[in-house]
């Protein structure tokens, strides 16, 4: 008996055992990051749901043979997303006979990138990349190389992508990224804001230098230095990372372009090693000295920001022209049962007295992100028609501005007639537009190569549903006249460092240096020290490697003046 | 004086037969066993699964590493990776920073819990010294993100603690306490010994369970006092268990945390709180360099592993007590 017990539980764990070792072969997504489609799922397929091959009413030659994508497209909130897509995804099945399928992780998009390439376990389309991104899977050869299908499938890629086109191939005369979210739309992107109402209050003084930015938001404060429930105010605050978040808005104030001195010969220099940098942060410790600036501005999150904004506790800001419309008005709005027109932010445009011109907003004729279609896609050329189609504008209609004719739709499409939805116009033109319907109707949700600038068919439309009515928009018509002249073309100066070459090593250990350095240069207790430490700050970050950065930035663009041009 | 002998020399053939009988003892033994090694087996083979195969991976410290390729594929670069770290500008204060905050750890934290089992011991009351060892076990549950909100709470520059001075009119600026570095390690420090000192006494507090009561009868005779007893008797009765957990300790010195930095530091105080493991994450999994990340982990694995060896023969020597 004791014998038999004792085969009984060797046996009982050598079977749980082997069947713990042999039971995962589920797909890899079990008990990781939740995504709205697995990233191994069927590359771009033709589905069971055979049509007869026919010209939809968007022009679009609608396959026999259901046409499946799916996309990576970063980090996101799988719930939220697979809810975001559901109406756009049925629309695109039932009108294109296309089914797109957005992938995203609650996960650092650099991490699971890397997981990716190191699992192979990636869909066949991948959007949302940084160049330097890009650039590693095209250099382990997980990129497949456009041209050649651009060439025979997508003729509207090139004539919409115009002169930008030849900027994304690389020295051997390859291609294998395409831009999205590409494109010019002159309008701000950056600015100063300060408090409308307060400054009203005041008498609507002059604001166009850094001095009177200063003066102004210390008088506001000063004369609300708690908010209604007696917790203490602040004239200006930030989230980290600032040297991100608020330093290229700050030196564009200065004369600087994204951060950096551009001489004419297309020699860059970072804010750090410039007299601008030491104005600047000169500045910024006079705000902290004189305890208008939030102590938290280095540690904060976007949330802990808009938390102290949304209950009135900050008067000022400097960045992102959004930032104080979602943290202030947008909330008070909902909020507020007193609130009115004028209570919200302001955007402004400061330029310093030394400064030739403020470059507050630089425009990327090229976007941020990138798109690539890789090894897993076993009919790449069906992916470029459809890349072909998404990018016309009446495929970017339909991308950035969701389902048509729907009854929560913004816009409609009737026999080749495009029309705004007059209720949804005007809550925008009002500022009373709730933007969870513009998830509903999937805005957005699908962008693989679309551009945001204007389109060329009527010369006025634009990607982004909520900036086609800035001359109707109260508040959006008197931001952009107030910041028209702020705004320039920053496309050479957009330069990021491959994640495969080993400066992006050093470009990160400069990074958080430069943050915490300037933390302290900005936190100090005298003006002397703020200097001092500044001095600090540039001394130690060009021995991390700094000058290094600053030599790669000026080849680049000294190579794109020449080329691009 | 007697002449030595010299050592028997072993011929090829009885060399041979004392394989064989070593192999045929084993071999006895293994039958008899068997019952207990068909028992171990799948634990044996999930040690060598998940522990030793997985080792393999520290070959990545000494290639060029590139996500997509395997280990074997990648160039091979020996110890470029290691040479890299130690010339990073942030090394020496990733160093300075690790063995600090472990430092601390090993002169607060390790002696604190046997101090506390030491008080808790001398509790007469069971009831009482019942709800005081699960109150101090509680903060052990508690994860760092929790601990962290519960700082921010309180010692933030919002937080009940500056309110509290500026109220009092003690100061009038909040005291960055979060925010400056020079507070870091005691803050980092002080949350560690908080979260974990009643935890840590649970070993202590078996370990006197395990000192004869007979011995205090004895020393009681002799005239001890309480203090006497502890000193005397309750010390050098958990010696051996004191010992082990600090040659465990130093050999972890330079494993100084990971979650409680990412989630209470800031750029304001990264200085201070960078330590080796929250850097091989930046650097190695965040901008996907394993073979950079691998070369610090494998790095601090062999400095770890060294330590003990060198706690435990130092141990050997001057308390005569060691773990191997």
């Amino acid at each position: 008996m004791r014998k038999t017990g004792t085969w009984g539980i060797v046996g009982a764990l050598l079977v749980t055992t082997l069947a713990g070792c042999m039971g995962g072969g589920g797909n890899g997504n079990e008990g990781g990051g939740a995504a709205s489609e697995p990233a191994g799922s069927e590359p771009a397929k033709t589905g069971a749901a055979a049509k007869e091959e026919t010209v939809n009413e968007f022009g679009w030659k609608v396959p026999a043979e259901t046409l499946e994508i799916n996309f990576y497209a970063g980090q996101d909130n799988p719930d939220k997303v697979a809810e975001n897509s559901k109406m756009i995804q049925e629309f695109l099945l039932e009108k294109f006979n296309v089914k797109l399928n957005k992938i995203v992780y609650d996960v650092d998009m650099n991490e699971k990138l890397n997981l990716m390439l190191a699992s192979g376990d990636y869909p066949e389309v991948i959007t949302g990349l940084n160049e330097e991104q890009a650039a590693k899977w095209i250099a382990q050869g997980k990129a497949v190389e456009l041209s050649q299908y651009i060439d025979e499938h997508a003729p509207n890629v090139k004539s919409q992508l115009g002169d930008i086109y030849k900027s994304f191939f690389r020295a051997d005369g390859k291609l294998y990224m395409l831009p999205s979210y590409w494109g010019l739309l002159p309008i701000p992107g950056a600015s100063a804001h300060i408090r409308n109402d307060y400054w009203t209050e005041m008498g609507q003084p002059s604001i166009d230098t850094p001095e009177k930015f200063y003066e102004v938001l210390k008088q506001m404060q000063a004369a609300h230095p708690t908010n209604s429930n007696g917790e203490p105010t602040y004239a200006l605050s930030g989230y980290a990372p600032m040297y991100s978040r608020v330093v290229p808005t700050l030196a564009g104030m200065w004369g600087l372009k994204g951060g950096y001195k551009i001489a004419d010969d297309g020699t860059n220099t970072h804010w750090a090693n410039t007299d601008e940098g030491l104005a600047l942060t000169l500045y910024m410790n006079q705000f902290y000295r004189d305890g208008l600036l939030d102590p938290d501005s280095f540690i904060n999150t976007f949330d802990d920001m808009k938390a102290k904004f949304s209950a009135e506790r900050v008067m000022g800001y400097i960045g992102s022209w959004w930032i104080t419309w979602n943290v202030g008005h947008e909330v008070w709005q909902k909020t507020d049962p007193n609130w009115t027109d004028d209570k919200r932010f302001l955007n402004v445009a400061v330029k310093a007295d030394t400064a030739e011109k403020a470059y507050m907003t630089g425009l990327d004729a090229r976007g941020t992100y990138r798109t690539i279609i890789t090894d897993k896609a076993e009919h790449p050329e069906a992916i470029m028609k459809w890349f072909n189609f998404s990018i016309t504008d009446i495929g970017t209609r339909i991308i950035g501005w969701g389902v048509p004719n729907a009854e929560q739709s913004v816009w409609t499409y009737e026999n080749g007639k495009i029309g705004w939805v007059e209720e949804m116009k005007q809550a925008i033109v009002d500022g009373t537009y709730d933007f969870t319907n513009s998830d509903l109707v999937g805005q957005g949700v699908m962008t693989l190569v679309e551009g945001i600038g204007t389109m060329k068919d009527d010369g006025k439309s634009t990607y982004w549903f909520d900036q086609n009515f800035n001359d109707e928009a109260k508040w959006k018509k008197i931001m952009n006249e107030n910041m028209k002249d702020t705004i320039y073309d920053n496309t050479f100066g957009i330069i990021n460092i491959p994640g495969n070459d080993p400066l992006a090593v050093t470009n990160t250990q400069v990074l958080e240096q430069l943050e915490t350095l300037w933390a302290k240069a900005v936190t100090a207790g005298t003006a002397e020290e703020s200097e001092q430490f500044f001095y600090e700050m540039r001394e130690k970050l060009n021995a991390a490697g700094l000058q290094q950065i600053e030599a790669y930035r000026t080849k680049e663009y000294q190579r794109r003046l020449a080329e691009w041009q | 004086m007697k002449p030595s002998m010299p050592e028997p020399v072993s011929l090829p053939s009885a060399n041979g037969s004392t394989w064989t009988q070593t192999w045929t003892h084993w071999k006895r033994r293994l039958y008899r066993e068997r019952k207990l090694w068909f028992i171990c087996l799948p634990l044996v083979a999930w040690v060598v699964t998940f522990s030793y195969v997985p080792m393999y991976g520290v070959l990545m410290a000494f290639v060029d590493y590139i996500p997509g390729k395997t280990i074997l594929a990648s160039d091979w670069v020996g110890f470029k990776h290691f040479m890299a770290f130690v010339n990073a500008p942030d090394f020496g204060n990733v160093l300075r920073n690790t063995l600090a905050i472990s430092g601390l750890n090993i002169l607060i934290c390790f002696p604190a819990p046997i101090l506390l089992a030491l008080l808790l011991n001398e509790l007469r009351h069971r009831k009482f010294k019942q709800t005081v060892q699960t109150i101090s076990y509680l903060p052990h549950f508690i994860s760092w993100v929790v601990v962290a909100s519960i700082l921010y709470t309180l010692i933030g520059n919002e937080g009940i603690v500056n309110d509290l001075l500026l109220r009092l009119g003690f100061i009038d600026k909040p005291i960055s306490f979060l925010g400056e570095g020079k507070y870091f390690w005691g803050i980092l420090t002080s949350a560690n010994l908080w979260k974990d000192v009643g935890w840590s006494t649970i070993i202590y507090l078996s370990a006197m369970a395990g000192v004869d009561s007979e011995v205090y009868e004895a020393g009681k005779v002799d005239g001890l006092g309480r203090f006497g007893a502890m000193w005397h008797i309750t010390l050098p009765g958990i010696r051996t268990t004191i010992v082990l957990l600090w040659i465990l300790g130093i050999g972890s010195i330079l494993n100084a945390g990971f979650e409680q930095q990412l989630l209470l530091g800031n750029a304001q105080t990264r200085e201070y709180y960078e330590v080796i493991d929250t850097y091989a994450y930046k650097y190695g999994i965040q901008l996907g360099n394993y073979s950079y990340g691998a070369a610090v982990g494998l790095m601090k694995a062999v400095i770890g592993v060294a330590l003990v060896f060198g706690a435990n023969k130092l141990s050997k020597k001057l308390l005569d007590t060691s773990i191997f």
